[in-house]
């Protein structure tokens, strides 16, 4: 069947640098992405590895697309978790500990109701709210921001300043101008 | 000059050289913009504290578990309904697998031709029926591109890129997550030429004489556009639950009737009787459309879904099922992980 044949070639790429390369190009960064929708290293890990594994058997890791499209599903696939509460339901049952990876000396700031607190907010706004807040304070720049989630770049600005002013909104701060 | 807008106002606190030498002029004199700036900078200070950590995961753990799961993925033995849907899967499964490459799937894509059939039949093969068949590139010339698929961002997009319906559940079981992934596959045409010359070179033993007019005849498979909602972590296997559409193939010839080319494949070396009673005891090929199922590998069953006659497909082993249908010149597909009955409560529940 073409659906196994697919599977075949993206095996392939596994074994060719373009796997490695891609990964160590992104992967941090797609993690990054994941952990500051869902405030838990583990998580973020099982969504960052699940979106790779995706990216992998549909696409060539060459792909020059592979940034924008990775950090749009990986935003995608990290609140569809937060919305979903399944991995977390699934982890916290089983008792495995939170993070698997290290915190820093930051999450001193964003610990136990602050980042249920923010995970929770963030799953209130729209998609494309929560993705341009995330992306952005992931680090990407207005046009990878723009790339990633197929809007115009002059749009960027706008929407993160609206989608910043929902979070606000739903975390209780003043948004009086 | 008029104020700054808000958009460019914001992108100031983050790409400050990322504004035109006239807006730049304006900001520097304006206080108004100037104060708007200073308060979205202090805002996007504090949120950026809430976004702020350190991350660093073990890239080559995580390099190692992708490499795993994805040579394991490959060796699934019942294919991912997502991609099958995805992809255009039932009438793929007819046109794409077994149809495009075996004369008894051929025959059945011309049973299809030039009519529209109004429900779904399943054709068992087994696989030594399949393994006998001759490959219909043997005996002639064929061109099939893939069809494409992108992504869409939601139920209304997926619709209006592929021109078919809302694939919005009335209602979902608690144990799916909320938000499905969409796909969208674009039509696409493929054709089969036939060539007596190539056929008598590659098939050993006696074959039936080309029928006048088949040599030369080129039969058009147009596969139509269709869109899935998957739901669930694809990626570990298969989905919780896929919702697809895709419009009913159309096959046309440009020489042969339809029935001179069923009987000339049907009786071909290497087609069983089994399986060519079978075919033919379709019947009206203007109501039927067929659905070759590997017997081996699945379970298949006549069932009423949606008001229609269509088909539950279920492997053995409990991973997995799918109902398939066809309503107005439209293949349904509703399949993953739930039960079928839960399934079977989201298929008649769509619009």
């Amino acid at each position: 069947m073409a659906v196994l044949a697919s599977d075949s070639v993206r095996v392939r790429d596994r074994d060719s640098g373009a796997f490695d390369e891609l990964f160590a190009r992104e992967y941090r960064r797609v993690v990054g992405i994941a952990y500051r929708v869902l405030q838990n290293g583990a998580e973020a890990e099982d969504v960052a590895q699940d979106v790779f594994c995706d990216f992998l058997r549909r696409h060539p890791a060459d792909a020059p697309y592979a940034g924008p499209w990775l950090y749009r599903a990986t935003t995608h696939a990290a609140l569809n978790a937060v919305r979903g509460r399944k991995r977390r339901q699934r982890r916290e049952e089983m008792g495995q500990p939170a993070l698997a990876t290290d915190p820093g000396p930051e999450q001193a700031v964003i610990t136990g109701e602050n980042r249920i607190e923010v995970r929770s907010a963030l799953a209130r706004l729209s998609e494309k709210q929560a993705a341009i807040l995330v992306l952005r304070y992931s680090g990407l720049s207005y046009a990878e921001v723009a790339e990633a989630l197929g809007v115009k770049i002059g749009q960027v600005g706008t929407l993160l300043r609206r989608a910043e002013t929902a979070l606000r909104k739903e975390l209780g701060y003043d948004t009086s101008e | 000059m008029t104020h700054l807008n808000e958009g460019a106002l914001r992108r100031l606190v983050d790409e400050p050289f990322a504004i035109s030498g006239s807006e730049r002029e304006h900001f520097q004199s304006c206080d108004r913009c100037r104060e708007s700036v200073h308060r979205m900078r202090a805002e996007a200070a504090e949120i950026s504290g809430l976004f702020d950590v350190a991350v660093a995961p073990s890239v080559d753990r995580a390099q190692e578990k992708v490499r795993s799961r994805i040579g394991n993925s490959s060796r699934r033995a019942w294919p991912n309904p997502g991609r099958w849907v995805a992809g255009g899967v039932a009438a793929a499964v007819v046109l794409l697998g077994i149809g495009t490459l075996t004369p008894a799937g051929s025959a059945a894509q011309d049973l299809l031709n030039v009519f529209q059939p109004t429900q779904v039949t399943v054709v068992p093969v087994t696989a030594s029926e399949l393994q006998s068949l001759p490959k219909l590139r043997e005996f002639g010339t064929i061109q099939m591109p893939h069809p494409t698929t992108q992504s869409a961002s939601d139920a209304a997009d997926a619709a209006k890129l592929s021109g078919l319906g809302d694939l919005t559940p009335v209602s979902l079981p608690a144990t799916v997550s909320g938000t499905p992934q969409y796909e969208v596959v674009s039509p696409a045409t493929g054709t089969f030429t036939f060539d007596a010359a190539k056929a008598s070179q590659a098939v050993n033993g006696p074959l039936p004489a080309m029928p006048q007019g088949l040599d030369g005849s080129t039969v058009t498979v147009q596969t139509g556009a269709g869109e899935a909602a998957v739901y669930g972590p694809e990626s570990e296997g298969i989905p919780d639950l896929v919702i697809g559409e895709m419009r009913t193939p159309q096959i046309t010839s440009d020489g042969a009737s339809i029935k001179t080319i069923e009987d000339y494949l049907l009786n071909l070396p290497g087609v069983s009787p089994q399986l060519a009673a079978s075919i033919r005891a379709l019947g009206d090929p203007a109501q039927t459309l067929p659905l070759p199922i590997p017997e081996d590998h699945l379970n298949s069953q006549s069932v009423s879904v949606h008001g229609t006659q269509g088909t539950l497909i279920s492997d053995p082993n409990g991973l997995g099922s799918m109902y398939v249908w066809e309503q107005g010149n439209t293949i349904f597909a509703v399949g993953g992980t739930l039960s079928s009955g839960q399934l079977l409560s989201i298929a008649n529940g769509l619009s």
